[in-house]
């Protein structure tokens, strides 16, 4: 008779082939192209699964409120991604888009182009031709809703042009079916001086959620670096600890989230609580 | 002899294709302006890029250029630089006192300016070695660069008289004094900024219609007939070496009350001679419209047709060919659906007001290049912005917002937006904006980056016309 300690250690290897394959899965077209960008900032790659951002996927900038700085970080990430060519495209239906302020963050205006669609769908449309094509290293544009079949259409089409597009969105979304490779919810924090923001990976396909970093944005150039608080604020749980005793929770809903990648992630990053990075903030 | 503009035209124009044994591409400049031009002024402009082998050597070609016009009984003036604004600036004012006021005096006597438009760059005639136009501009007079009247008076009013002078002001402060003009025509000279060369021949005109038997509403019948028509056009393009940059497709359709025609016009990227993609872009168009009755023919035009060898350019420099065909197809594809206001390029203005530094010009290869700074311009007085300046987004209009100061010229404490009541932790400022008087409707503001207690950034600003607060953007 099987003890309960092998019982375990029979279904966590179960667990880790299943999660290996699905992730091979998953990846298909992605892997094979086996392009990779950093967000530009050592701190925040630590927290991001891979290490920074893999070619053609859709990445989510989750706003706790307004003025948070979500779209700031998507334009410093967007900058490091189309740094070594590729054209950025901001999809601006709001017309709101101030240039000046792109330029300060050291976004090349040259190599931009700004899409101005009246209608939502029309800027869908023009979101799903962005992101299929070559010659296009990133896409910026603000989201609210979004159903699914548009979204694994967006996906599919990042997927297939290769190049990465940021949607930045409500936090209510948070907890709503995503096809996004990574979530991540950008919060405001108080400052002294230079920008400060927590960012926590709420939702990502390939790792455990939950990890946060505070940031900081230079005033001067638009740097972006992780926030000093006494000591040095880093990821709240160290990447290597990602493979830990919590496989058998993960196990039971597998099957869920291959049919419908859900609020699985989102839930799960909150329960875990790992946001004790800088307790002593103002 | 009385001076006659027609005819003085008609001999210019006849003179223009005779040239064309000089170069394949000849023009007729028809700026006149500057006070002691006489009317009707005008010059013929040669785009000689390339063709120097076939005269063996520039110097050459412009000799022999000179020398067959002199043969025709005309004294030329001629010149060869960079740029068409500079050729034209040289071959106007780069001659010493006696040969300026000799010239313009027989009206059958024409001063010409042969200009060379791109490659290495004058009997009686000048020649400006390549990329030394600029030195050549710098002593002429301010009425080389070919300016309308009103801004030469404005400049000899200022006692800005040679070129150095105008080119050692700032930038920023001349398109606001002077307007874009000057800066337009300072730039062309310079190389800075695209100028086109208008061929005296117009292009021959591309088109092709199919009358179908009966008219017809099927979508599969209509669509291949299309095809055939812009496969057609498309052929005779590819025959004379050129490509479409725009074109029209009109379906004429038949209607109990007589027949309408539906237009769908396309403006392209970038020069483009494949069918697929033409009927793409028309198809973007088709689908958003109802035709109104059955259609009888369907008739293609090709208004704007450029030399295929264009197709070289590049809309952003340095980058791969293929990722570069990839983005005009993206961009076609957009401007068809969107509209041309749809695919724009952001263009920083030097403007102290934050609604008007930055203009959006719509994406094209065929559009000026942003303005560069000339090697001794004086730095401009404001500093570069810091990335924490300015918000990403901004509002057109300014909103209108509730604010709490601690005094009548302080910062804000506490403001109210539409959710709610915002308490200001930090701020930084007042940065005072204010435009001159030149502008008409004056803008004198202070503007505050604040930081809420939440963390959230936001861009107020007051009226100090009226001490009203507004709220103009959001660090988003």
């Amino acid at each position: 008779m099987m003890t309960a300690e092998s019982v375990a250690g029979v279904s966590r290897q179960v667990v880790a082939q299943l999660r290996a394959s699905i992730r091979r899965l998953e990846e298909g077209e992605r892997s094979r192209k086996g392009r990779w960008f950093s967000s530009g900032c050592p701190a925040l790659d630590r927290i991001l699964p891979d290490a920074g951002f893999p070619a053609g996927i859709l990445v989510e900038w989750l706003a706790a409120v307004e003025g948070s700085g979500a779209e700031t970080l998507a334009f410093l990430a967007a900058r490091a991604v189309v740094a070594g060519g590729g054209t950025l495209v901001i999809l601006d239906r709001r017309q709101e888009f101030y240039p000046p302020a792109a330029a300060a963050l050291g976004i090349d205006l040259q190599r931009t182009l700004v899409v101005r669609a009246a209608r939502r769908e029309e800027e869908l449309w023009a979101l799903d031709q962005a992101l299929r094509c070559p010659g296009v290293g990133a896409v910026c544009v603000s989201v609210d809703r979004l159903d699914w079949r548009w979204f694994r259409r967006l996906q599919l089409a990042a997927e297939q042009g290769g190049g990465i597009g940021f949607l930045l969105r409500p936090a209510q979304v948070r907890g709503q079916p995503s096809w996004s490779h990574v979530q991540l919810w950008v919060q405001p924090r108080p400052s002294s001086g230079s920008r400060r923001l927590r960012v926590e990976v709420t939702r990502c396909l390939s790792a455990h959620p939950g990890r946060s970093v505070e940031l900081e944005i230079g005033e001067e150039e638009g740097d972006l670096r992780a926030a000093e608080v006494g000591r040095v604020a880093t990821c709240a749980v160290d990447p290597g600890s990602t493979v830990d005793g919590r496989h058998e929770t993960h196990a039971l809903s597998l099957a869920a989230r291959l049919a419908q990648p859900t609020s699985y992630g989102a839930r799960r990053g909150c329960r875990s609580g790992n946001v004790a990075a800088v307790s002593g903030m103002v | 002899m009385a001076h006659d503009v027609v005819a003085d035209q008609e001999t210019l124009q006849q003179l223009a294709v005779w040239c064309e044994q000089f170069s394949p591409l000849v023009g007729v400049s028809e700026f006149s302006g500057g006070g002691q031009e006489p009317a009707g002024d005008a010059s013929l402009l040669l785009d000689v890029t390339g063709v120097r082998s076939w005269f063996g050597g520039e110097e050459n070609l412009v000799r022999q250029a000179v020398a067959a016009l002199h043969q025709r009984g005309y004294c030329v003036q001629a010149a060869l630089a960079d740029t068409i604004g500079a050729a034209w600036a040289v071959a106007h004012f780069g001659w010493s006192a006696p040969v300026e006021t000799s010239a313009g005096e027989d009206k059958a006597r024409e001063r010409f300016s042969v200009a060379v438009n791109a490659s290495p760059g004058a009997v009686k005639f000048r020649m400006i070695a390549s990329g030394e136009h600029l030195p050549a501009l710098r002593p002429l007079p301010v009425a080389a660069l070919r300016l309308e009247e009103s801004a030469l008076e404005l400049l000899q009013q200022l006692g800005i008289q040679r070129i150095h002078t105008l080119l050692s002001l700032p930038r920023a402060s001349l398109s606001a004094r002077f307007g874009q003009g000057v800066l337009r025509r300072l730039d062309q000279a310079a190389g800075t900024v695209e100028e086109v060369l208008v061929t005296q021949r117009p292009p021959p005109e591309f088109s092709a219609r199919r009358s179908l038997e009966y008219p017809t509403a099927l979508g599969q019948v209509l669509e291949v007939a299309a095809q055939q028509v812009l496969a057609q056009v498309t052929q005779d393009l590819v025959a004379q070496n050129r490509a479409a940059l725009q074109f029209d497709v009109h379906f004429d359709c038949v209607l109990p009350s007589g027949c309408t025609t539906v237009r769908f016009r396309v403006d392209l990227f970038r020069p483009v001679t494949d069918v697929e993609h033409l009927w793409h872009l028309v198809r973007l168009q088709w689908e958003k419209t109802k035709l109104p009755g059955p259609v009888r023919e369907i008739r293609v035009r090709i208004p704007w047709v450029v030399a295929r060898t264009q197709q070289q350019q590049e809309l952003f420099a340095g980058s791969d060919g293929t990722q570069e065909r990839a983005l005009a197809r993206f961009v076609d594809r957009l401007r068809s659906r969107l509209g041309c206001a749809g695919v724009l390029q952001p263009l920083l203005q030097p403007d102290v007001q934050p609604e008007c530094a930055c203009q959006f010009v719509p994406a094209a290869v065929h559009r000026s290049l942003p303005a560069v700074h000339y090697r001794d311009e004086v730095p401009v007085m404001r500093e570069p912005l810091m990335a924490g300046d300015r918000p990403l987004r901004i509002w057109d209009v300014p909103r209108p917002v509730q604010v709490l100061a601690g005094s009548p010229a302080g910062p804000p404490v506490r403001f109210r937006d539409q959710h709610g009541w915002h308490e200001v932790r930090h701020f930084w400022g007042p940065e005072r904006i204010e435009t001159g008087w030149w502008r008409g409707h004056t803008v004198r503001r202070d503007y505050y980056r604040v930081e809420c207690a939440t963390g959230q950034r936001f861009w107020l600003f007051r009226q100090l016309t009226d001490g009203q607060w507004f709220l103009h953007g959001v660090f988003a």
